[in-house]
């Protein structure tokens, strides 16, 4: 009995001292790197791209993994709605804010990536309307894969995907270049 | 003979009526029957052979298949120590297990029975009252046995149901769509790995019963431990 008071008094010391270090240094270092996590998937420039893969599919017709995907993409703060039209391949998302209180570039960016992002997982999404209050956009897989000359899907690998989509988000001027090509306002 | 019936029922009035204490009850009272009848033809008075008898069994606890005569104090005082380190133990689980998954609420409701329980602990264990622990008391060892048997089979149910449940929660929508499970990094798997081993934290709780036999044998009064601390 007496070797096992000694054990429980030394654990309770190591105890208390793991409860010290996990709830005053582990756990705030973790939530914060949590945090700023968050805050980057609302960037389409800094956007874990491997999160997302695992939203890959055939057909758009899966509405809770398009709605699930598309809650994990850049504007996800935004309030928003989902309809499927499958008979056209056309998936459609109604995002219930102005473009003016998001921001015009902000926009702009966000709905490149997203884009780009779901015809590269959605095998057979040919085209995505997006409904802001007062303004419609179109976007057709046809006009993505010819402004990247390539497959989407094939975008995919994580370098290619920084170098080829991430990356040249940060350029204003290959934003609007992009925008006017593939964001057809309806 | 109405008082000696009453006698021998308020004797097993602690007991569940079964065939053993059924039998027991019966030989118990046709025994002090026989005393009386006894005492009578002897010329005593019947209502004070009927007392006389009656002060002839206090108890019948030692006749029970099962019961065991131990140091009740000594008994639970070591029974707190071993539920005070499980405690412990599963409370330094919890915080290591609190770094990937949020159960701050298991960590708080360990923490706080091993600080109650230490202190009831500290209280008992810095009585010097020699007396207090040479207190005995009847415990059913076979009472003992059942209870640790039952405590790990309901665990066992227990452990079984939550892992398919987590399997359904976590995996569920993979095999339904057939999709491929991912798992994308180390952290991610943690994250899996820990809320399967969580449930099984409390396996402190069929570890409490187990040691309740041992105990018992350990403190049973007899020649081993009429010396022990």
């Amino acid at each position: 009995m007496k070797m096992r008071n000694k054990i429980i008094v030394l654990l309770a010391i190591m105890g208390i001292v793991l409860f010290g270090i996990v709830q005053c240094v582990i756990i705030p270092k973790n939530n914060q790197k949590n945090k700023q996590y968050i805050a980057q998937q609302q960037n389409p420039t800094t956007h874990d791209v491997n999160s997302i893969l695992k939203y890959k599919n055939k057909y758009m017709g899966n509405f809770s993994n398009m709605a699930n995907l598309f809650h994990t993409l850049p504007l996800n703060n935004i309030p928003m709605s989902f309809e499927l039209f499958p008979d056209k391949l056309t998936a459609q998302v109604n995002y219930k804010d102005t473009i003016e209180n998001i921001n015009d570039n902000k926009v702009n960016k966000a709905l490149i990536y997203n884009s780009t992002v779901a015809f590269a997982l959605i095998d057979n999404l040919e085209a995505i309307n997006y409904n802001f209050t007062g303004i419609k956009y179109k976007v057709l897989r046809s006009d993505v894969k010819k402004w990247y000359g390539e497959d989407i899907s094939d975008l995919l690998k994580e370098d290619i995907w920084k170098s080829k989509v991430q990356d040249k988000l940060n350029d204003n001027e290959y934003v609007n270049n992009c925008a006017k090509a593939i964001l057809k306002k309806q | 003979m109405n008082s000696l019936k009453n006698h021998v029922d308020s004797m097993f009035s602690k007991y569940k009526e079964n065939k053993q204490i059924k039998e027991l009850k019966y030989e118990v009272l046709s025994n002090l029957e026989a005393k009386v009848e006894d005492l009578t033809a002897n010329g005593m008075e019947y209502s004070e052979a009927i007392t006389k008898a009656k002060e002839s069994i206090n108890s019948i606890d030692y006749l029970i298949d099962g019961n065991r005569k131990v140091y009740i104090n000594k008994y639970k005082l070591e029974y707190m120590q071993i539920v005070l380190l499980y405690s412990i133990i599963a409370w330094i689980i919890t915080i290591l297990v609190n770094i990937i998954w949020p159960g701050i609420i298991l960590n708080m409701v360990f923490l706080i029975c091993s600080i109650v329980i230490g202190i009831k602990y500290l209280l008992l264990n810095t009585k010097e009252d020699y007396q207090y622990f040479q207190c005995k008391s009847f415990i059913n060892i076979e009472l003992a046995f059942k209870i640790r048997k039952m405590a790990w089979t309901i665990w066992l149910l227990f452990i079984v149901v939550y892992t398919l449940f987590i399997t359904a929660i976590q995996f569920g929508s993979n095999i339904w769509f057939s999709r491929p499970v991912s798992i994308t990094g180390p952290y991610q798997f943690a994250e899996v790995a820990i809320r399967y081993f969580v449930p099984f934290i409390s396996i402190m709780i069929p570890l409490f019963f187990n040691v309740a036999p041992k105990l018992i044998s350990r403190y049973e009064v007899g020649e081993d431990n009429e010396n022990e601390e």
